[in-house]
């Protein structure tokens, strides 16, 4: 019989070979056994002043799968680890707010979980990665400090090559992103980005700052690129716009934080026509809102191999 | 416990705990700190390790990442402190701190 571990494989996966259901017995990983698919969706929940709510349970939850509400098969609301590549923008118009930039990813590195996991990059007309993915936090934060400036912005090319480098990972992966600027000099534009994460399963955190710097001829005013919003919203991942570098330290552990305060729900879907299915989460309480990936292909050959 | 009360208190819980945890740094030799909200305990022996305790707003709780687990200290009204098992927090840290030190180098 073949089985899975939950929830590392499901995450990882869009469509899952599993069970009739969950069998969970106490003090053991839940699994799920063969003869039928699960599609796992991570949510966050807001309430009306866009605080996360932790701690709910799955009869709050509502799946829809096209519009058709689910039965909801799988229900994880403890902490689950993460692999995260944080992708930072070191073009010449940040030069003024490195020092702020980097302590304010410091403080999303220091909040990482024993069992979470990242490397850091920064992107400019070079993009660059600290190396493999470590659980060490300080080698993280020493590797803030070793990335180099550039000056054009290649966003698209640098979020694209982020989540290249989560192809071989289990789990939930997560970019996060952060710019000052409109992409500049990329190959890659946000439909490739949007394709890539969505095939690959990864969640896009995107923060974006308006700055002002010096070109050398006058002061500019940078706004972050209009796309960001959308590859979060598309990948169930969250978008922050700043106007002040003071809002970047709380903004970095937001970010943490939400991703400590997920939930992970499962559904059997009724069909796998190998098209992509548009999803929903709703919540039953009206102050509520649940984020989450708005798709997944109904594929049959996005099973994962199996033992 | 509102939002603001739970930054009052978990700030008042990481302050405590620095405090409690100096004198131990001071005899046995290791870094305890606590900036922007962050409480990190920096080791060189008997391996390099870090330990860190910070407030998680949405929880309403204090997580602590130390010896390679999480442990996460939820407000106990009857006693006013963040505990985990009846633990409290500098108790907690102490009792880590302690078996990490007297642990053979790795």
């Amino acid at each position: 019989m073949r089985s899975f571990v939950i929830p590392a494989l499901v995450v990882a996966c869009g469509v899952l070979g599993a069970g009739p259901l969950l069998s969970d017995v106490a003090g053991q990983e839940p699994v799920f056994r063969s003869g039928t698919r699960i599609v796992p969706v991570v949510a966050t929940v807001i309430d009306a002043q866009g605080r996360l709510v932790p701690g709910l349970e799955q009869d709050e939850f509502a799946i829809l799968d096209n519009g058709k509400p689910q039965e909801i098969t799988f229900f994880q609301n403890e902490v689950q680890p993460f692999t995260v590549v944080v992708m930072l923008d070191y073009s010449a118009s940040m030069t003024a707010n490195l020092d702020r930039l980097q302590a304010a990813a410091e403080q999303f590195i220091l909040r990482m979980l024993p069992a979470d996991r990242g490397q850091v990059g920064s992107f400019s007309d070079k993009i660059q990665f600290s190396g493999t993915f470590t659980k060490d936090r300080d080698d993280l934060i020493f590797a803030l400090k070793d990335l180099q400036f550039g000056n054009p912005t290649r966003l698209y090319d640098a979020t694209y090559e982020s989540i290249a480098m989560l192809k071989d990972v289990e789990g939930r992966k997560v970019v996060l992103v952060f710019t000052d600027g409109d992409d500049t000099a990329s190959r890659r534009d946000m439909g490739d980005v949007l394709d890539r994460a969505k095939n690959d399963e990864v969640m896009i955190y995107a923060i974006g700052l308006e700055s002002e710097y010096f070109n050398g001829q006058r002061m500019v005013r940078t706004r972050p690129d209009r796309g960001l919003r959308r590859l979060a919203d598309e990948t169930g991942g969250g978008y922050f716009e700043l106007k002040k570098t003071d809002e970047l330290a709380p903004t970095f552990t937001r970010v943490a934080q939400e991703l400590h305060s997920q939930y992970t729900l499962g559904f059997s879907p009724a069909v796998l026509d190998g098209k992509e299915h548009k999803l929903a989460v709703r919540m039953k309480q009206p102050n509520m809102t649940a984020r989450a990936r708005r798709s997944y292909i109904a594929s049959p050959e996005r099973l994962s191999p199996t033992d | 416990m509102t939002e603001q009360e739970f930054r009052l208190e978990a700030d008042r819980a990481l302050d405590e705990a620095l405090r409690a945890l100096v004198p131990l740094a001071e005899r046995r030799g290791f870094d305890v700190d606590l900036h922007n909200g962050v409480l990190q305990l920096a080791f060189d022996s008997p391996s390099p390790a870090k330990f860190v305790a910070s407030p998680h707003g949405p929880a309403r709780q204090i997580w602590v990442s130390a010896l390679g687990r999480a442990y996460r200290l939820a407000w106990h009204t009857g006693s006013s402190a963040f505990v985990l098992a009846g633990e409290a927090l500098p108790a907690l840290l102490e009792r880590l701190t302690l078996a990490f030190l007297d642990s053979r180098p790795r």
